[in-house]
């Protein structure tokens, strides 16, 4: 059994810290992050939650078939029916955080925890575009993270029913189409030309 | 003259332009989904099956797998109610269930202790513990305290008291690397770990060892070993708990005919037992060696006064099996035997107990202990409290499908027993007394399934040619009776169409089972009556014939998954592990020999190449031939270029090292006709050979023919084989070590050996059937210094055809590397850690971390219209090929890569990705064009059809083939080809199996769903009815003109 100091240390080893970092990166910390952890590198926790929104009204559908994803599979967790989910074990640094749900799409969010002047760990989580920097500039996100799904896949096609404009905008009906007017149209047109014209036209196709 | 020749540009460059559109907007109609694909979700093969009794009436099956799957099976239908799917890494060690929740602890060096809700799946809370240097292979064990929230549990190198909510542990106890616990037994107040001691010099025969540890405070009363020669986990130990006398551990000595028994937390008493007495029956001493021991139940909250085990021993060589339960009165200890019974001809292959409810409060509840026969078929007893058996049950079942029974569990349904057999090839079945059908089962073989290969299958024969063969084979001979057959069979088809009218009340191809089979029962589904023999028009319907490592070959239809039939391969009673599978003989039209898959694989008892042939449509073994253990183990299996033309078999082969590191190529069939005909090939074999991952060079081989004939006509004699000289050696550079090797899958086709650009010129594609791209790590964590290598490598010379370094790649476990090669393309991913990954970097960096996809095209010059101009492809004439390349962002972790395979390879190609979000997504292979314009298209790149380039790759939901099936643990994809050009058959499997169809440029040569026949029938009839009736209108007033 170790003293209860020593268990200070563990817990900075275990979980962490991890705070509310307002735009200033000003934070409260874990008095834990103080205490020096023997031999294993220290290691944080990142918390957070799955919010409802309308698209997605009950995160506890997440529970069964989604996960928490850092950096693409290095460190998973499960999210909880009402949508709280804590990652462990992760080290200093910057991280990509994303969930993996089959059915709801999510924003990524670039996660940095840094150690500030007094050696608290602190965590900046913003959002990142995929293929564009991390930019250091974008608002933080409070924490812990509270994230929302930002739409439902929709994974099928409608298929076009019935539609005159489409059947007749098809090219073999207006070939047909074309093909009637010069059947019946044309011969019309003729019939009203004067006689006169339509003679003078006829010598000139022959000069 | 120009003014036409820039309009027929632009006209090519709409055409170009809509095609590319058309191709990028296709999605899967809703009406498609579940017909054209379908899905089987598994959780893999159970280590722990737990009945639990949420009330009177409701019970739940609870079970963790070796695919690290914590799943609720519902008890009546044994489908998935739930299930959770751990990292790849996190093996569950621990499950228990009581009060509605389930306990896992998962993982190995880095442990996880969580507790679900039983009923949704929802994790309730959590505990993980860190890596800890002092952690000793294979511990970890969890436990929940009784009257309590809490959790008592082995975490790395700890024992920890956890309570749900708080993010630091109760307490926790160093173990400082003693032991390897494996086991924590509960009393009221105190908690005993249970350990194999770490061998010492001093003491290295293997031992138990036991901290005592005070459940309130956390302090260690007292640290001992006993037991020397014994392990936790043997069939020559059992652990005993009982509320009135506490805890024991029963166990006998390997070779002596004395059980000990150990109260846990005293060194005194200790017991002996005489086995005879035990038993109550005069044995012979090398029969009493033969005694194993079986808990019957491991729940402490179910744990009676009287605590019970199962011994089963020899007597007269039939088994025995007897109930003991435990009493204690006293100083002195007996065991008394309840129950008793004698297995005649068979194996009792498991047992389990369950209460008809678990009744914590009512330790006295009758229990019951299932025995399970397997010899033939399986039969089963339940034993409550006498010899004579309260229910039986038989079930018909070959241990030839899925293996001999290797457990049995038993819960109860509304009162019912029911008892559940697993055999070890991954099957579980759920049966009932009076009934020798399974009332379900669940076939979890796939679920590690290693490789598997596409069997085309004959289209269907018309009854006509099928009577006609039947009567007189010959007749079949003429293809001009043939096109008589076929156009009489389908005159009669539209009499018959016409008949059922017009096919108004028919269902459509699709709907009639995707099997195109009827429903069948469980029993039938289990050992289908007549294989699937028989495509369709299309060839959509072929079978997919799977090779797993729990020793599996399964063939199944490629439409609605409909099983044709099961093999379970074992060298000396123990399941061999599948590698490869080949189609080493096609269907062939009008030819009575069946088509053959060989397997190769490995046997786990001497770990030698196994290699078995079998009859495609039906598993068996072909020709009467049987499992063969070849006297070396291979290091790689690849189909070569010769068919034996004795029975017409393509030939494999076996490269394997000796025993004085020489390198040899065995072939199957190993005859002489299938060496002469392997030595008939005018091209050489070559082939590249490394020591797997980790290695740190890559060699390349020929295989040598002899020389003389003579000496080809005594291979077969001397059943050698070839030898194979190295070629060339590619060291790869100072630091740098082998992830994979990555070369073409199966014969490629290619339909334009080159591109043509938007100015008419073509630039010719690189086709080198050698080509290997191998990828390497760069220095390793230690140094910090990361990255990754890849070489394009020529496979016959060994020359570098081109090679690049991805800084800052880094490949894990978790984080994997997967390439593939398609025609002139190499496409790869892997994680960018987007700095070096020295902890000071990664801290101060902020570059962007994620997957990268790079795409590799390879032509034969940069200049348009510049080839080769030699007639043959050679490997010696050394051109360099130009490569392009572009880096692409991943839309999301991936797990596995294919791509799409059609007949002629006209059509275009998708690359399919398997996501680590259950997903299968398939993106157009335009989108991986390197010569995307980084900037805006000029008119000859857009006449080309190339878009300008942008590194993320979208997420189309249109483009999830798998659509709201969440496809888990995809490992692998395969593609085949269909008889349509524009559609290619695509699979995934891992966890689950997922099939489906995909047209990547369109179903350009289908009708589509809403075209209708009907329609197209009336208004023929009504245009020749318009004929019939305005022909003598116009008649008659021609007539009438005449006469006017």
């Amino acid at each position: 059994m170790r003293a209860p100091a020593t268990w200070s240390m563990l817990a900075l080893v275990q979980s962490l810290i991890v705070l509310l970092l307002a735009l200033t990166f000003a934070s409260a910390t874990d008095p834990a992050a103080n205490a020096d952890s023997p031999g294993s590198p220290k290691t944080y926790r990142l918390r957070g939650a799955i919010t409802a929104n309308d698209i997605l009204p009950d995160p506890a559908v997440l529970a069964t078939t989604a996960r928490v994803q850092v950096n693409g599979g290095e460190h998973t967790a499960f999210i909880q029916p009402d949508g709280a989910f804590s990652v462990d074990n992760l080290s200093l640094g910057h991280s990509l955080f994303e969930i993996a749900s089959a059915n709801y799409s999510f924003p990524k969010i670039h996660i940095h925890i840094s150690l500030n002047e007094q050696g608290r760990a602190a965590i900046a989580a913003r959002y990142v575009q995929p293929g564009a920097d991390w930019s250091e500039d974008a608002p933080v996100l409070p924490y812990p993270l509270r994230i929302a799904a930002t739409a439902k896949y929709d994974f099928y096609t409608p298929r076009q029913g019935f539609s005159i404009i489409s059947m007749f905008s098809n090219p073999y009906m207006m070939m047909v189409g074309a093909s009637l007017v010069a059947v019946f149209l044309l011969p019309k047109l003729q019939a009203n030309i004067d006689p006169e014209i339509l003679d003078e036209m006829n010598k000139k196709t022959k000069g | 003259m120009l003014g036409g020749v820039s309009l027929s540009k632009v006209a090519l460059s709409l055409t170009l332009a809509i095609g590319s559109l058309s191709s990028f907007a296709h999605g899967l109609f809703p009406d498609e989904a579940g017909r054209i694909d379908w899905h089987r979700a598994q959780i893999g093969r159970p280590t722990k099956i737990v009945p639990y009794a949420f009330n009177e009436t409701d019970t739940g099956l609870f079970a963790i797998t070796d695919r690290n799957t914590l799943a609720s099976l519902s008890p009546a239908s044994g489908k998935i109610v739930w299930r959770q799917t751990f990292g790849s890494d996190e093996t569950i060690k621990a499950l228990r269930v009581r009060d509605g929740r389930a306990l896992t602890l998962s993982g190995a060096n880095e442990t996880h202790v969580r507790v679900w809700d039983a009923a949704s799946g929802g994790l309730v809370w959590g505990f993980s513990q860190p890596p800890d240097a002092n952690y000793r292979r294979g511990s970890g064990a969890a436990e929940f305290v009784e009257k309590s929230e809490d959790v008592v549990a082995v975490v790395g190198d700890s024992l920890v008291r956890l309570t749900p909510g708080a993010t630091v542990p109760v307490w926790e106890v160093p173990l400082n690397a003693t032991a390897a616990y494996k086991r924590i037994v509960l009393e009221d107040k105190t908690a005993f770990v249970v350990g194999d001691a770490r061998p010492t010099k001093k003491n290295p025969k293997p031992r138990m060892q036991v901290v005592e540890v005070d459940l309130e405070s956390g302090s260690v009363k007292q640290k001992y070993q006993f037991a020397g020669g014994q392990a936790v986990r043997s069939n020559r130990v059992v652990f005993l708990q009982s509320r009135e006398y506490g805890s024991y551990v029963v166990w006998r000595d390997e070779k002596n005919i004395v059980w000990f028994v150990h109260r846990l937390g005293m060194s005194d008493p200790e017991w002996e037992i005489y086995h005879a007495k035990l038993v109550q029956v005069e044995l012979m001493p090398a029969d009493m060696l033969t005694s194993t021991m079986y808990e019957i139940d491991t729940d402490p909250a179910l744990n009676a006064n009287h605590p019970r085990f199962i011994m089963t021993y020899l007597k007269d060589d039939k088994i025995k099996t007897i109930v003991v339960e435990m009493y204690r009165s006293g100083d002195k200890l007996e065991m008394r035997k309840v129950a008793g019974f004698r297995s005649d001809d068979a194996v009792v292959a498991g047992c389990g107990i369950s209460a008809p409810k678990n009744d914590a409060a009512n330790p006295n509840a009758p229990r019951a202990v299932v025995s399970v026969r397997a010899s033939d078929d399986v039969s089963w007893r339940v034993y409550t409290d006498s010899k004579t058996p309260t229910h039986t049950g038989d079930f018909v079942y070959s241990k030839d499908t899925y293996g001999p029974v290797r457990s049995a569990t038993l819960y109860h349904v509304g009162g019912e027993p029911r008892v559940l057999v697993q055999t070890s090839g991954g099957l579980v079945a759920a049966l009932a007394p009076g009934s020798s059908e399974p009332l379900w089962f669940r076939d979890e073989s796939l679920s590690h399934a290693t490789d598997m290969a596409f069997l085309e299958l004959p289209p269907p024969v018309s009854s006509a040619e099928y009577a006609a063969k039947a009567t007189d084979p010959s007749v079949l001979g003429s293809p001009v009776t043939r096109y008589i057959l076929r156009w009489a069979e389908s005159a009669k088809s539209i009499v018959s169409w016409v008949t059922s009218g017009f096919g108004f009340f028919a269902n459509s191809p699709d709907a009639v089972g995707a099997s195109g089979q009827a429903a069948r029962t469980v029993a039938e589904e289990l050992v289908p009556a007549s294989p699937i023999v028989v495509g369709d028009h299309f060839g959509f319907r072929k079978l997919s014939v799977f090779g797993t490592s729990s020793g599996v070959v399964a063939a199944l239809s490629t439409q609605g998954g409909s099983r044709s039939w099961t093999r379970f391969l074992a060298d000396n009673g123990t399941a061999v592990s599948i590698d490869n599978v080949f189609v080493t003989r096609r269907n062939q039209p009008m030819s009575t020999s069946a088509p053959l898959v060989t397997v190769v694989g490995r046997s786990r008892v001497s770990g030698n190449t196994v290699v078995a042939v079998l009859n495609a449509l039906t598993g068996e073994f072909a020709d009467d031939s049987e499992l063969t253990v070849l006297p070396y183990s291979h290091a790689k299996v690849f189909e070569l270029p010769a068919v034996d033309t004795l029975n017409n078999q393509q030939l494999i082969g076996l490269v394997y090292r000796d025993p004085e590191s020489q390198t040899h190529l065995g072939i199957w069939p190993s005859t002489a006709s299938a060496a002469k005909a392997f030595c008939a090939v005018t091209e050489p074999v070559f082939f590249d050979l490394n020591d797997g991952a980790g290695s740190t060079d890559l060699r390349g081989f020929r295989a040598e023919c002899p020389a003389s004939e003579a000496e080809l006509d005594s291979w077969a004699e001397s059943s050698s084989s070839f030898a194979a000289s190295e070629q060339w050696k590619f060291g790869l550079p100072e630091g740098e070590t082998l992830i994979s090797t990555t070369g073409y899958d199966g014969a490629q086709s290619t339909a334009l050996l080159g591109r043509v650009l938007g100015d008419r010129s073509v630039l010719y594609k690189y086709l080198n059937p050698h080509l290997v791209t191998v990828a390497t790590r760069i220095g390793d964590d230690e140094t910090g210094s990361r990255g990754i290598g890849i070489y394009m490598i020529d496979r016959v010379t060994g020359s570098l055809l081109y090679s690049t370094v991805h800084a800052n790649a880094h490949v894990t476990k978790k984080q994997p590397f997967l390439a593939i090669q398609s025609e002139n393309r190499v496409i790869y991913q892997f994680w960018q850690e987007g700095s070096p990954a020295t902890a000071e970097a990664k801290a101060h960096s902020s570059a962007v971390r994620g997957y990268v996809t790079v795409v590799a095209d390879l032509y034969e010059s940069d200049k348009p219209d510049t080839r080769d101009e030699s007639r043959a492809f050679s490997s010696y004439d050394l051109v360099l090929p130009h490569v392009v390349t572009a880096a692409f962002v991943a839309p999301e972790p991936a797990s596995a890569l294919g791509v799409t395979r059609t007949g002629s390879n006209i059509s275009t190609r998708d690359v399919v990705f398997g996501l680590a979000s259950s997903k299968l997504l398939s993106l157009p292979d335009q989108m991986f064009d390197p010569r995307r314009p980084k900037r805006a298209a000029t008119k000859d790149e857009q006449a080309e059809g190339l878009v300008p380039y942008a590194a993320p790759l979208a997420l189309d939901p249109k483009r999830v083939l798998s659509h709201y099936n969440a496809v888990a643990g995809i490992a692998h994809i395969r593609a085949a080809p269909t008889h349509l050009e524009s559609t290619s058959l695509v699979a995934a499997y891992g966890l689950d199996l997922f099939f489906t169809r995909t047209s990547p440029s369109g179903t350009f040569d289908q009708l589509s769903p809403s075209f209708s026949k009907v329609n197209l029938v009336v208004t023929t009839l009504a245009l020749a009815v318009g004929c019939l009736l305005g022909g003598p209108m116009v008649r008659r007033k021609l007539t009438n003109q005449a006469w006017a």
